[in-house]
């Protein structure tokens, strides 16, 4: 056991002192690598969107609203409430009136006492008629501007002022001046003023002071060298009302002609450069509506003339011509009318017009009825409404785009994977051709080809599609890249019977997820 | 005989197919009859020396640092453009990496042996910590979230952990033989000063990937369920921002606990022994002058992708939002001074020994920790070759760290009158560090005086005239 345990210790020791020298050498030969290379593989998530066919056209369509019907349908609405708006100024309007005030001439009581103590101060009211418009019974003017022109010969200083009214003592601005007389010079003065005045009014009725306007004269004359003489001076006073703006007229007022240029609208949306393809869509209850205000006091009639469509330049054998006649407004409100032009308009749509033309006639008055006004704010308007809800058919739109990019560098990539995933609840298909293109629109790699992105579905039982996308191998050609081709073709799905077009209800959506799986290496 | 074969080869089949790890100090048991600071690990194993002194500084110190995945092959290894080698080393690793470090400085020892009692008073300085890395912790920057390196694209990271302690325990112990000398108990009371502590406590957190294996990216959730980093001692006192001299100090000093050992020794034969010890079994009190506890409430987030609707419409994503929001309401909670208690890692040692001669002994240790409700084990098998007092020398092959190859060696030298000490658990590591995993090293200079066994030995001799021992001791 001795002599074992001897050997078996030399043993180990010998072993020991073998493998630690063998082992400590190689120590010295460890040498780290010269690089590191690092290839981690990385999925992310991109995209998480669910969004409605609603969503989608609230954000690009701007102006135009979009309501659901009973059955919860998406309806499109395009609404113009001044397609054709003129306000009653634009036909009526109150001419430039000038009134001639009686001269003022001192009488002989005056002129005694001038002579007698130097001086003489005259009050003087005058009352002068406002011409009667053509027709009219009653004017409410809202402003306008006055101008008056003053004369006088006296030999002396005269202190000169006026003052005016309507005949419902609503006052006008007057005017005052002092006329300094020098000796030896010739004594005609002349002073123009002008100003502005606003709300007064005139009635043109049996009684007559209520067309008139009063003026107010105080005058003091005072002597400079010599005495007047009665009958050989005066003052002479001209005043003007002109650019007034009426605030309301009543009476008869003449009949207008409304008149405007043939109008010609583009219609050919499908036939834009980015848009091919052998269209076919049918919509099945497109409405279209007319909206006429009238706030005058007259009637109007509105006469479309030659509503033609047009197909490859074709007119419509039967263009369309309509009249319609607004009664005239209670004053203070508005009258308004509405006309459906619904089966025309689904007929005009489907045919799938390149454009259409028409023109608006019309004629306020045209019964020339006797009594009416205007007022200030009376207008006349005529808009639209159009209301599409999205019972359709449609097959055949194919959408072609294209961007710029400006290469891909995917030098340390080895792979990416894309992976598009839908789960689709409206009744729309969707076929997505994608190819990324050099310089010269070559191919360098196909993306999808005709992949269907979306399948049509239903809110009861949408539909879930997933891809996946692949670049991988050499991806180094990518540098080549300078577009991105896209062809989309969108279509509806096939209805269900009885119907023979699908329904897009509000709530239908689109579930759409994006994800990259990619991976790179890096070299340390 | 065979109960005991049996049930030794079942602890070791099991062993083999665990990935254990540990820390434990075998080699000291296999020198347990002349290392006095053996007497640490079953204070009911007498040394032969009647009178056991260590100074500070010299009686020793043994450091251990060992982790389970990886070693120097591996880590130069290259592939075969040159580069480092990845691949090499992550498929190395394993479900859990594990990183231990451990020190012991014995600042004093004092042991006296009676007729039939050992009485020993010892300081002793421990600093250990523990860091467990899962292998996704590694797969996911390496390989990244769509690699099939991780399981149906989980990265599942509660499996990360860690602990570090120091502490300074001062400890006396007393043992003695009872059933006229067939069995030997002792126990050691210990008094604990803690100086440092910091884990990540029940640290449950996982991102996964969905996706299927052609496509992985559909969606990212990231999952973690509340969980506590808690400081104590310095620290405690350093995350507090307590930089003063007098809070250094205080932070060092200010933590208390106790401990306690118990072991026992049956001579179930002459030739068979049995032997058994506990250690380990106490607490320290973290004093709430220097504590802090961060917690980092629950957080769920799953990114699926931005909306692109918001995109089309040129608004903010909502989903930016979102996570700013999600961030910004976790509400990580600094809370200091809350004292707390840790238990000290508790180890068991339970083996049998065979006298294979006078000189040669077998023995088969099984060593077990009690860690955060697991117990770990290690499994040894000890041969050991006394040369009376003077020369003690002992080889061990333990099952521990996951692999069945870790062999320990160690010998005590008693050169009048010092005992020099050497001795390693991991003696792979040492015989070829290219390979090896680890450091693991006592050494240290004992006083030591006297041996109960020289009477014995000298009547040996004088009855069979041989010169099997050589006895240096002072007596």
């Amino acid at each position: 056991m001795k002599k074992i345990s001897r050997k078996y210790r030399h043993f180990i020791a010998l072993f020991l002192t073998m493998s630690m020298a063998g082992c400590y050498s190689e120590l010295q030969d460890l040498e780290l690598g010269e690089g590191f290379q690092w290839s981690p593989e990385l999925g992310v998530p991109l995209v998480d969107s669910e969004f409605t066919l609603k969503d989608i056209l609230e954000t690009e369509a701007a102006g135009i609203n979009f309501n659901t019907d009973e059955r919860n349908t998406i309806v499109i609405n395009i609404t113009e409430d001044s397609l054709f708006s003129q306000s009653a100024s634009d036909y009526f309007s109150l001419n430039d009136e000038t009134i001639v005030v009686p001269p003022l001439i001192l009488t002989q009581e005056q002129i005694d006492l001038f002579n007698a103590n130097g001086s003489v101060i005259v009050i003087q009211e005058v009352f002068v008629d406002y011409p009667q418009p053509s027709g009219l019974s009653e004017i409410v003017i809202d402003r306008g501007n006055l101008v008056s022109q003053v004369e006088e010969n006296f030999p002396a200083d005269i202190d000169l002022s006026y003052s005016l009214e309507d005949p419902f003592n609503n006052p006008i601005p007057g005017y005052s001046n002092f006329f300094n007389y020098n000796v030896g010079e010739d004594p005609i003065s002349t002073a123009q003023s002008a100003s502005e005045f606003r709300n007064i009014n005139f009635q043109f009725g049996e009684d007559s002071t209520l067309s008139k306007v009063k003026v107010s004269f105080e005058i003091e004359i005072t002597r400079v060298d010599q005495d007047l003489v009665f009958g050989e001076n005066s003052i002479d006073l001209t005043i003007s009302f002109r650019d007034m703006d009426y605030g309301a007229l009543y009476g008869d007022l003449p009949s207008q002609d409304i008149s405007t240029e043939e109008n010609t609208i583009n219609t050919d949306f499908f036939n834009q450069d980015e848009l091919l393809g052998d269209i076919e869509y049918y919509l099945n209850n497109p409405q279209f509506k007319l909206t006429l205000k009238n706030s005058m006091g007259l009637p109007v009639r509105f006469d479309v003339n030659n509503f033609t469509t047009y197909n490859d330049g074709r007119p419509s054998p039967e263009p369309i011509n309509s009249a319609i006649l607004l009664p005239q407004a209670e004053e203070g409100s508005v009258a308004e009318s509405e006309t459906d032009f619904d089966s025309q308009f689904k007929e005009i749509v489907n045919s799938l017009p390149d454009s259409v033309s028409l023109q608006i006639d019309g004629l306020i008055d045209p019964n020339n009825s006797p009594r009416n006004y205007v007022t200030r704010d009376s207008y006349i308007q005529v808009g639209y409404e159009v209301n599409i809800p999205l019972e359709l058919r449609l097959s055949g739109l194919e959408i072609n785009e294209s961007f710029s990019i400006d290469g891909i560098d995917a030098q340390d990539t080895e792979y990416a994977y894309f992976k598009f995933t839908s789960t689709n609840s409206l009744p729309l298909d969707l076929v997505l051709t994608a190819d990324l293109l050099d310089e010269d629109s070559m191919v360098v790699r196909n993306l999808f080809d005709g992949v269907e992105l979306l399948k049509g579905g239903s809110t009861t039982s949408p539909e879930a599609i997933s891809n996946i996308i692949k670049l991988e191998g050499n991806l180094e050609d990518l540098q080549r890249v300078r577009r991105v081709g896209i062809r989309a073709t969108l279509a509806t799905s096939t209805p269900t019977p009885p119907d023979d077009f699908v329904r897009i209800s509000a709530d239908a959506a689109v579930k759409f997820n994006l994800a990259v799986q990619a991976q790179y290496t890096v070299e340390f | 005989m065979k109960k005991i074969i049996y049930t030794l080869l079942l602890i070791s089949f099991s062993l083999t197919n665990t990935k254990v790890f540990g820390q434990s100090d075998m080699i000291s048991y296999g020198l347990i009859k002349t290392l006095p600071q053996a007497n640490n690990l079953n204070p009911a194993i007498l040394p032969d020396y009647k009178f056991s002194m260590g100074f500070p500084g010299l009686s020793g110190f043994h450091t251990n640092t060992a982790q389970n995945f990886t070693n120097m092959a591996i880590l130069f290894s290259k592939d075969a453009e040159g580069n480092v080698d990845t691949d090499n080393i992550f498929n190395n690793l394993r479900r859990n990496n594990r990183i231990s470090t451990g020190n012991t400085v014995n600042i004093f020892h004092l042991g006296v042996r009676g007729t039939t009692s050992y009485t020993a008073f010892s300081i002793n300085t421990k600093f250990s910590s523990r860091f467990s890395l899962p292998r996704e912790l590694f797969a996911l920057p390496l390989y990244g979230n769509a690699s099939g390196q991780l399981e149906d694209g989980l990265a599942d990271l509660s499996r990360l952990s860690t602990k570090t302690m120091g502490y300074t325990e001062v400890g006396l112990s007393h043992g003695r033989e009872i059933l006229a000398g067939k069995m030997t108990i002792g126990v050691r009371i210990k008094y604990l000063a803690g100086h440092a502590y910091a884990d990540l406590n029940s640290f449950d957190a996982s991102l996964r990937t969905f996706g299927n294996d052609d496509f992985r990216g559909d969606s990212i959730q990231v999952n973690s369920n509340s969980f506590d980093i808690r400081t104590a001692g310095i620290v405690g006192a350093l995350v507090n921002e307590d930089n003063d001299q007098e809070d250094i100090i205080g932070s060092l000093l200010a933590n208390r606990g106790f401990g306690l050992d118990l072991g026992a020794t049956y001579d179930f034969t002459k030739k068979i022994k049995f032997f058994a010890s506990l250690n380990d079994v106490g607490f320290i009190k973290w004093g709430s002058n220097y504590t802090n506890r961060l917690n980092v409430p629950e957080f769920q987030y799953t990114f699926k992708g931005a909306d692109i609707v918001e995109l089309i419409n040129g608004e903010d994503l909502s989903v930016i939002d979102e996570i700013d929001s999600a961030i910004s309401d976790l509400d990580i909670q600094s809370i200091k001074n809350e004292s707390f208690s840790t238990a000290l890692t508790a180890k068991l040692y339970a083996g049998a020994s065979y006298e294979l001669s006078e000189r040669q002994t077998a023995s088969a240790i099984l060593y077990s920790e009690f860690f955060k409700g697991a117990i770990i084990p290690a499994f040894t098998a000890m041969y050991n070759f006394q040369g009376g007092t003077f020369f003690n020398f002992g080889l061990s092959a333990t099952v521990m760290n996951g692999r069945v190859n870790n062999f320990g060696t160690g010998m005590t030298l008693n050169l009048i009158p010092f005992q020099l000490v050497l001795a390693t658990n991991d003696l792979g590591s040492i015989i070829n560090p290219i390979k090896g995993r680890g450091v693991d090293f006592r050494f240290g200079i004992n006083h030591t005086f006297g041996n109960v066994n020289k009477s014995k030995s000298r009547a040996k001799k004088n009855s069979e005239n041989t010169i099997d021992t050589i006895d240096l001791g002072i007596d």
